[in-house]
């Protein structure tokens, strides 16, 4: 007998490292301090390096803190869907009280830690967009409204603007656009990832736009945010932050979503291959959209200090 | 039989989460230690009670 309860999956299902670096979710952990760090370098204050490092690590940690507390509220929902079925809840590794536990440990820390290694102000912050995250999006809207990850987003768009009240301790304009790129990013962004996986939300229940107002509709409306898109990212290029560089390469980036958000849509019926495939290609495209945009920040940042750098070691040695 | 090879299983998952727990906690002293001392260095912001008079809280 109690050979058969230990044969039982259960009896012994330790959970492991990866399954709690699994509730983390690494990949949104990823998105959240990239778009961070890149706010932090080039708002206009000099932080230590090291305090830098610190204050990254504690976003990033806040960040994993609100997936594991998503995964923890939503377990009933990803156990029925395909795309999350495999996550450590739904596949029995982790206990829900564990992942709760964990999340709100990870909660209290980042956001102390943010507070004592930055500002007040960043540590508000960071638990106003766990709080935002956890109990408007995910215990209120996600199950609620079609217009979901539209408000939702908001929480996935604050990294920048924490970041650059880490070096600044203040909220400046040029975040502000930052949070707005995300914000109208987002939409398009789970859209595309929606009509790819329609079947899955169908399952569970979820109101998202794709089963509410149907794909013609997803469609129009990714088309409309991605229009959208490029009135934060051109207004970026006017600021301290932006130039010419930055200018140039975003009218590109978006010239190639729109054109891949219109032929989604247009260009008359699409056979089901060729569906699946433009759904595939905006989905990727708008992951490389967001990285593509901080990198050129980054890259213009850069080269305004490298600039500058050669500008003043010319005049030093022109004196000598 | 069963009941060893389950055991095993357990100790060695359990094994390998407190070894990346000791890490875990190691690179937290670490960071620590390094954030306090950039802070001590740069100085700025620290100014706590030290039993001692300091010219800053006269006016003149």
């Amino acid at each position: 007998m109690v050979q058969s309860a230990l044969e039982n999956e259960s009896s012994f299902n330790e959970a492991t490292t990866q399954d709690y670096i699994a509730l983390l979710k690494f990949r949104v952990m990823r998105l959240a301090v990239f778009t961070a760090g890149v706010a932090l370098v080039i708002a206009p204050a000099s932080i230590n390096p090291v305090v830098a490092i610190g204050s990254l690590i504690c976003i990033g940690i806040g960040a994993g803190a609100a997936g594991a507390l998503n995964m923890w509220w939503d377990s009933d929902i990803d156990s029925i869907m395909t795309r999350t079925s495999n996550r450590p809840i739904p596949a029995g590794k982790i206990t829900c009280n564990q992942a709760l536990s964990f999340g709100l440990f990870l909660t209290f820390f980042s956001v102390m830690f943010l507070g004592l290694f930055a500002n007040h102000l960043s540590a508000a912050l960071l638990a106003g967009t766990i709080a935002f995250y956890i109990l408007i999006y995910t215990m209120f809207l996600k199950r609620r409204t079609s217009q979901n990850i539209v408000i939702g987003g908001a929480a996935g768009a604050l990294p920048p603007v924490i970041g650059w009240t880490v070096s600044t301790n203040s909220i400046g304009f040029e975040s502000i656009l930052m949070f707005f790129l995300i914000f109208l990013w987002t939409p398009p962004h789970f859209w595309s990832l929606c009509l790819m996986t329609k079947s899955d939300y169908s399952k569970s229940k979820i109101p998202m736009l794709t089963e509410t107002h149907g794909e013609e509709e997803t469609k129009r409306q990714i088309i409309l945010y991605s229009l959208l898109l490029l009135v934060p990212s051109l207004l970026i290029s006017f600021t301290s932050v932006g130039g010419l560089f930055y200018l140039v390469s975003t009218l590109i980036l978006n010239a190639a979503f729109l054109y891949l958000a219109i032929s989604l849509g247009g260009f008359g019926r699409l056979n089901k291959p060729l569906r699946r495939k433009r759904e595939r290609q905006l989905f990727l495209y708008s992951i490389f959209y967001l990285f593509a945009h901080f990198s050129i920040l980054m890259a213009e940042f850069l080269a305004k200090f490298f600039f500058s750098f050669y500008n003043d070691f010319s005049r030093v040695l022109v004196w000598f | 039989m069963v009941l060893d090879q389950s055991k095993d299983e357990f100790n060695v998952k359990r094994r390998n989460r407190n070894f990346w727990l000791a890490i875990c906690l190691a690179g937290f002293i670490v960071m620590i230690f390094l954030v306090t001392i950039a802070k001590l260095s740069s100085g700025g912001m620290i100014e706590g009670f030290d039993h001692t008079l300091r010219m800053s809280v006269y006016k003149e």
